[in-house]
C-alpha cells in the first residue's frame, strides 16, 4: 500500500498517530502525479514546492487536526492568490489571481495542502474536459477514453491516486458526470450551500462548488470544512451546516427511495438501467422502500437549460475583453477592434458558442420567447422535485445515459455531447443537491448511481450513499491506468 | 417657438449617496486620495468576485423615494446592462430595470406661485 492510494479518513488516522508526515505523503504523491500524469493529463499546473513547504510547515507545528497535512486539487476555476489560474482556456492561460476562492481558503486554512490545479472545459462549458485549451484529460479506466467534464480533471485525478481529493465546480452535471466516468464519488450540493466567491462564473444561478473523493466518508468531511454563509457571495445560504459525518451509519431502513421513470427510458444504456435496478434492489434488501415517481417535466430541462445557461455565461464572459487582465491581440489598431480580436483569439469554439446563444436568447424580441420561457419552464421542472419529495427522502437514478465515451468520439457534435447533461441538468435547474456514487461497471467502465435530494439535506444523501458503498463495494476497485 | 410643438422635457437626475463605503464592494468613497488607492478586484471586475450591496444605499434609496412619494416594494431587482466600453470592467452595469428599490412618486415645485406635480 502506497500513502498516494489512501482516502483522507485514512490519512488522517496515521497522521495522527505519527505514523507518517505530511512531507511523506506530498513526497508520495508528487511521485504518482510524476508516474501516471503524462498519461492522465489531469493537470494544468502543479505547485510542488509550495505544497513541500506547506507540508513541512504542518509537520514542524505537529497538530495534525481535520485535513492538516493532507494533500487536495483544485479545478483551475478557483482563484488562487499568487498560483495561476487558467479556467481551462487561452484567455486566462496567464492570469495569476490576487485573492483566493473562499472554498480554497477555507481548505488552506484547515491546513489542507495544494498540490495543483486540475484541467477542465474552458470556462466549465462542456462535457469531456476536451474542451480545454491545453490539452484532454484522458480517463483512468480506459486512457482513449475521456474523463467527463467540466471537472474532467478533477475527477480523474481522484481516480488516478493523483490526489486523495478535489474540488469542482457543477452548473449542469459537471461534477457528478466525470465522477460517473472515472468512478468516484462527487457530490454538488445545495446551491448556495458553498460559497462561489473567487469561482470564476459560467452560468450564475446554476453554479455551484462540490467535493470529489474516493469515498462518502471523505467527500463528508470535505463538505464540513467549505460549506456555509460567505459575506463575500450574497447567494451563499444562511443555513446550518450539520456534521456530514455524523449521519454515516450505513441505516436506511424505512427511507423513502423514488426513482423517476423518465430516467430509465430510451436513450440510456441497457447496461446502466440494470446497475440502478440492481442497486435500488440492494436498497430494498437493508430495509429502505423503493417505489416509481414522476418527473413529468423531465424532457424540457435540457432546452432550458440550454438557454439560460449560455444567456447567464455571455454575460459573465463578457469581462474578458483584454483591457485590464487576459490575452489581448496586440496587432489591434483600435480598441473595438482590440475587443473583437482579443475574444476571438482568446475564446474556444464552445464558449464562442454559448456566448452567440445567450446573447440570441436575451435580445429584445427575444427574451420573452425564449429566455423568459426557459425560466417558467425551470419552474415547472423544480416544482415536480417539490411534489415527489412530499413523500419521498431521495430521488434515485443514474447519473449519465452512457459510460465514458472515447475521446474525438463526440467532440465535432455539440448536440449529442450536451445529452451527456441530460439526467444531471434538472437537479441544478431546481437548486437541490446531487451527487454521484460508482455502482457498477459495463465492459470495465464505471456506471454512477445519482441521488437527489431535498434543499439543504445533503446529510440524507450521504446517509444513504454511504451505505450502498459499504455493503457493495465497488468504491474499492481501482483503474489500472492502462498497465494489464 | 412654433405652436405646433408641445415643449416635454425629462430629466435624469444624478445624486452622490453619502455612504463609506462604495455600493458593490468595500472601498472608500473619500474624496482626493491617491490614485488606484481605493480599488479592489470587485471594482475592476476581476474573475470569480462577486458584488455584496451596501445596506446604505438601500436605506438611502428608499428615503428617498418615501421622500418623492414612491412606491417601495417588498422585494426589488437587479439586472446586468450590457455593452462593451473600456471604462466598463464587467462589460455590464449592475441596474435596476423592471423591479426598482422605487417607483411611480412625483415632486411638488412652485410654478409661478402654483403648485405641479412632477411625476
Amino acid at each position: 500500500m502506497e500513502l498516494y492510494e489512501l482516502t483522507v479518513h485514512e490519512l488522517q488516522k496515521w497522521l495522527a498517530g505519527r505514523e507518517i508526515s505530511s512531507e511523506e505523503i506530498v513526497k508520495s504523491i508528487f511521485t504518482r502525479i510524476n508516474a501516471v500524469d503524462d498519461r492522465v493529463k489531469s493537470f494544468i499546473t502543479l505547485t510542488e514546492e509550495l505544497a513541500l513547504q506547506k507540508a513541512k510547515k504542518v509537520d514542524d507545528i505537529g497538530k495534525y487536526e481535520g485535513i492538516a497535512g493532507i494533500p487536495l486539487g483544485l479545478k483551475d476555476i478557483f482563484c488562487t492568490r499568487g498560483v495561476k489560474t487558467t479556467c481551462g482556456s487561452k484567455i486566462l492561460a496567464d492570469f495569476v489571481p490576487a485573492y483566493e476562492s473562499t472554498a480554497s481558503r477555507r481548505l488552506d486554512e484547515a491546513q489542507g495542502i495544494l498540490v495543483g490545479k486540475l484541467n477542465m472545459d474552458e470556462f466549465a462549458m462542456g462535457s469531456s474536459t476536451e474542451n480545454s485549451a491545453f490539452f484532454a484529460t484522458h480517463n483512468p479506466w480506459d486512457l482513449a477514453r475521456v474523463a467527463g467534464g467540466s471537472s474532467g480533471g478533477s475527477a480523474a485525478a481522484v481516480a488516478a491516486d493523483e490526489v486523495p481529493f478535489s474540488l469542482g465546480t457543477d452548473s449542469g452535471g459537471s461534477i457528478r458526470q466525470p465522477a460517473s466516468f472515472c468512478g468516484v464519488v462527487g457530490m454538488k450540493p445545495t446551491y448556495g450551500r458553498v460559497s462561489r466567491w473567487g469561482v470564476v462564473a459560467y452560468a450564475s444561478s446554476l453554479d455551484q462548488v462540490g467535493v470529489v473523493s474516493k469515498d462518502v466518508r471523505d467527500n463528508a468531511l470535505i463538505m464540513n470544512i467549505i460549506a456555509g454563509h460567505d459575506p463575500l457571495d450574497s447567494t451563499s445560504a444562511v443555513e446550518e451546516v450539520p456534521d456530514f459525518t455524523t449521519v454515516l451509519d450505513g441505516n436506511v431502513k424505512g427511507l423513502r427511495i423514488g426513482y423517476p421513470k423518465e430516467y430509465f427510458r430510451q436513450g440510456v444504456d441497457a447496461a446502466i438501467i440494470d446497475a440502478i435496478k440492481a442497486a435500488l434492489l440492494k436498497y430494498e434488501e437493508m430495509g429502505a422502500i423503493v417505489e416509481e415517481v414522476s418527473l413529468p417535466h423531465s424532457e424540457y430541462a435540457l432546452p432550458a437549460y440550454y438557454l439560460i445557461a449560455p444567456a447567464e455565461a455571455s454575460a459573465n464572459m463578457a469581462r474578458f475583453d483584454g483591457v485590464r487582465y487576459g490575452y489581448r491581440d496586440f496587432s489591434a489598431e483600435n480598441v473595438a477592434d482590440m475587443f473583437c480580436q482579443s475574444r476571438d483569439k482568446g475564446f474556444g469554439d464552445e464558449v464562442k458558442r454559448r456566448i452567440m446563444l445567450g446573447t440570441y436568447a436575451l435580445s429584445s424580441g427575444y427574451y420573452d420567447a425564449y429566455y423568459l420561457k426557459a425560466l417558467k419552464v425551470r419552474r415547472l421542472i423544480a416544482d415536480d422535485f417539490t411534489r415527489v419529495f412530499q413523500d419521498y427522502d431521495i430521488i434515485v437514478a443514474p447519473t449519465t445515459p452512457t459510460t465514458a465515451f472515447k475521446i474525438g468520439e463526440q467532440f465535432d457534435d455539440p448536440l449529442t455531447l450536451y445529452m451527456n447533461d441530460i439526467l444531471t441538468v434538472p437537479v441544478n435547474m431546481a437548486g437541490l443537491p446531487g451527487m454521484s456514487i460508482p455502482c457498477g461497471f459495463d465492459q470495465g467502465m464505471p456506471i454512477g448511481m445519482q441521488l437527489i435530494g431535498k434543499a439543504f439535506d445533503e446529510a440524507t444523501l450521504y446517509k444513504a450513499a454511504y451505505a450502498f458503498e459499504q455493503n457493495t463495494g465497488f468504491h474499492t476497485v481501482k483503474p489500472t491506468l492502462g498497465v494489464k | 417657438m412654433s405652436k405646433d410643438y408641445q415643449i416635454v422635457i425629462g430629466l435624469e437626475v444624478h445624486t452622490e449617496l453619502k455612504t463609506q463605503t462604495k455600493i458593490f464592494c468595500s472601498c472608500s468613497t473619500a474624496f482626493g486620495a491617491e490614485p488606484n488607492t481605493q480599488t479592489c478586484p470587485v471594482c475592476a471586475g476581476f474573475p470569480g468576485v462577486l458584488p455584496v450591496l451596501n445596506e446604505k444605499v438601500v436605506e438611502l434609496a428608499i428615503k428617498t423615494g418615501l421622500a418623492l412619494h414612491c412606491e417601495i416594494p417588498e422585494t426589488c431587482r437587479f439586472d446586468r446592462k450590457n455593452y462593451f466600453y473600456p471604462d466598463s470592467p464587467k462589460a455590464y452595469q449592475i441596474s435596476q430595470f423592471d423591479l426598482p428599490v422605487c417607483s411611480k412618486g412625483y415632486l411638488d415645485i412652485d410654478v409661478n406661485g402654483q403648485k405641479n406635480g412632477l411625476a
